[in-house]
């Protein structure tokens, strides 16, 4: 049933056995696990059916770091606040996060999830359903498809990313979610507090409110806080209105917020490789959209060798008019290099491949990079978040190992040449933020090293649990929406056996 | 495996070497009983868009006036690549084809506007500019 709160009664009241706070790919992704359950579901989303301007500025606020001079409306736009949250602005990127994301490595703070890749394994390929990709598992899958660029590179892999057509969740199962007899998504409805017993191990009710003034109490046994890593974090600090917050005792709610920076690194010439290039690029043939996109990571070998951060290099053809200065001649220079050292393919058939050269990078989760709230209140009398979101030393001095290793790579095998900023600032300079908000709810076994348990549950608090990147203790260099939505279903079984 | 003169002693080879190495300009007479500008010209023959290059080189001798120098230059060079005038020239393609991987592979790179260079090919470049000046 899909409901718009200006339609109830001034001030309403609903029952239920889950609420879910926020309408975009995590909390769609459970309210649709559960529609089939029997368990009555009441979904509330902030926004309507389409983008608005009033209620896209409930999410405004001050920001600062590294990325963020230029973008003071970051947090305005980073997310979209209507049915369908960020996947109405999603690129559609798909990949599964690596093996060694998980595990607990001494060079990164705070490393490792307590949970085994193994174990969302199941929850991948519903996941990938969802997201209308194949499930693909690059350990597993790869090995017919590895592209030649650097063959068996000892320090890269050639990975690949499922490109997701889009699926807009709210489009794609707003109308299947509407017709479900337990399912309310109630549009328009702003959540302003949960409210919990006097013990505070247990949330009671959750309060809503529409811009128009309509109110609406949502009582159930259990609340699953769905709304990104910015709101999940508000919300849980703005509870109670107290200050104290909720599931913030060891103050952790809000830090280690991650992002992955964008990293426009420079350019690249390539003498007779194009070929080899292909499935790196963003179109096919003809111009048609790819569905598979391959990009180059740095390997499991060379991050723990020299005790780098993730990341994955992607490559996207440029017209000459935009190769920098000296490109031809360094061309020329490749070519000569690669004939004399007999390399070159075939020359009939090769041809060049001139491309921007860009990086998705983790970073490290550090507890100053955080989400706070402030003194002003938005016009739903709500506090407004700030973050501070800066790239530390060592995310830094990765990267730079990173691309030393490509530089390396690449060079050592005749591939390309690269051109690159020489100081790290003009890098920062050129490179955006990815909208991935990560962190700030982190996953751990026990409440003094984050916020919720390996049920997603916030530690200390009986049934209130919390989906969507906001969970994970580490970022990876993987857009978030597979795995997050992943861990949504399993949450979502979780709850199906917990509530029946 | 280091090579030897046939019917020489390791022992004999490794006295031989260290007299040498104490008598002063030992290494530098090896390397100029050549003309540098030979190696210039082996360099043109193989190499076959060697105006584009001298474009390059020039910008190679203005990021790093300390590779501006024919001599030097070439000297570098020979020595890295064990050339001699006598090489064939499969050998020399061989030869700096393997050293350019090494340099990649070593990190031994020039940065030239920005651009990463394998430091034998940025003074390959260099010695072409500078020698048809």
């Amino acid at each position: 049933m899909l409901l718009d709160i200006a339609d109830l009664e001034p001030v309403a009241t609903f029952a239920a056995d889950l609420c879910v706070v926020g309408g975009g790919p995590a909390g769609l992704s459970i309210a649709r696990e559960l529609s089939s359950s029997r368990l009555r579901v009441v979904v509330l989303e902030s926004g309507g059916l389409e983008l608005d301007g009033e209620t896209q500025h409930l999410y405004s606020g001050p920001c600062r770091g590294t990325l963020l001079a230029g973008l003071s409306g970051y947090l305005a736009t980073s997310r979209l606040r209507y049915l369908g949250g960020a996947s109405n602005h999603w690129q559609g990127w798909c990949r599964r996060h690596d093996a060694l994301d998980y595990e607990v490595r001494d060079w990164v703070l705070e490393s490792g999830w307590p949970l085994e890749l193994e174990r969302l394994g199941p929850y991948y390929h519903r996941a990938s359903e969802l997201c209308r990709v194949p499930d693909f598992d690059d350990h597993r899958d790869a090995s017919t498809l590895r592209a030649a660029l650097l063959g068996e590179d000892p320090d890269f892999e050639t990975t690949f990313f499922h490109m997701s057509p889009p699926v807009r969740f709210g489009e794609a199962f707003g109308g299947e979610l509407a017709g479900a007899p337990d399912v309310r998504v109630v549009l328009h409805a702003n959540v302003l507090d949960l409210r919990t017993d006097r013990s505070r191990r247990r949330v009671t009710a959750v309060d809503a409110a529409s811009l128009g003034g309509r109110r609406l109490t949502v009582r159930s046994r259990g609340v699953v806080l769905a709304c990104g890593g910015i709101e999940n974090a508000r919300l849980l600090l703005a509870a109670g209105g107290d200050g104290l917050g909720l599931g913030n005792e060891r103050d952790l709610v809000g830090r280690y917020f991650m992002d992955h920076p964008s990293v426009h690194l420079g350019q690249l010439v390539m003498p007779y490789w194009r070929h080899l290039m292909r499935p790196y690029g963003y179109l096919g043939a003809g111009g048609r959209r790819q569905t598979v996109r391959a990009a180059l990571r740095t390997s499991e070998a060379l991050q723990r060798r020299e005790r780098l951060l993730n990341a994955v290099f992607v490559f996207d053809p440029i017209g000459a008019e935009e190769a920098p200065e000296l490109a031809p001649e360094v061309m020329a220079l490749a070519t000569d290099v690669l004939q004399l050292a007999e390399e070159h393919p075939d020359p009939a058939n090769g041809s060049n491949f001139v491309g921007a050269l860009r990086a998705e990078i983790e970073q490290i989760p550090d507890p100053e990079n955080r989400v706070t709230l402030t003194d002003e209140r938005d016009a739903l009398g709500m506090p407004r978040a700030a973050l501070r979101w800066t790239i530390g030393e060592q995310d830094e001095a990765s990267l730079q190992g990173s691309v030393r290793a490509l530089v390396r790579s690449l060079g050592s095998r005749l591939r390309a040449r690269v051109h690159l900023p020489e100081e790290i600032g003009a890098i920062w300079e050129a490179s955006v933020p990815s909208n991935h908000h990560m962190g700030t709810t982190r996953m751990s076994t026990t409440p003094d090293r984050g916020v919720v348990d390996t049920d997603c549950r916030v530690h200390g608090i009986d049934n209130l649990w919390i989906a969507g990147s906001s969970v994970f203790p580490t970022s990876g260099c993987s857009n978030p929406t597979l795995t997050l939505i992943a861990l949504a279903l399993r949450l979502a079984d979780h709850l199906k056996e917990l509530l029946a | 495996m280091t090579m030897r003169p046939r019917g020489m002693a390791r022992r004999e080879v490794v006295l031989v070497f260290a007299a040498a190495a104490a008598a002063p300009g030992f290494f530098v007479s090896c390397r100029r009983r050549f003309d540098p500008r030979a190696l210039a010209a082996a360099l043109a023959a193989r190499l076959r868009r060697d105006d584009a290059l001298r474009t390059l080189g020039r910008a190679v001798v203005a990021a790093h006036p300390d590779e501006s120098g024919v001599d030097a230059l070439a000297e570098r060079l020979a020595t890295d690549l064990g050339w001699t005038p006598d090489m064939p020239g499969e050998e020399f393609d061989r030869r700096l084809g393997e050293r350019i991987r090494d340099d990649f592979r070593h990190d031994r790179i020039l940065v030239v506007d920005s651009w990463r260079l394998a430091a034998s090919e940025a003074r390959v470049a260099a010695l072409l500019a500078l020698s048809s000046e």
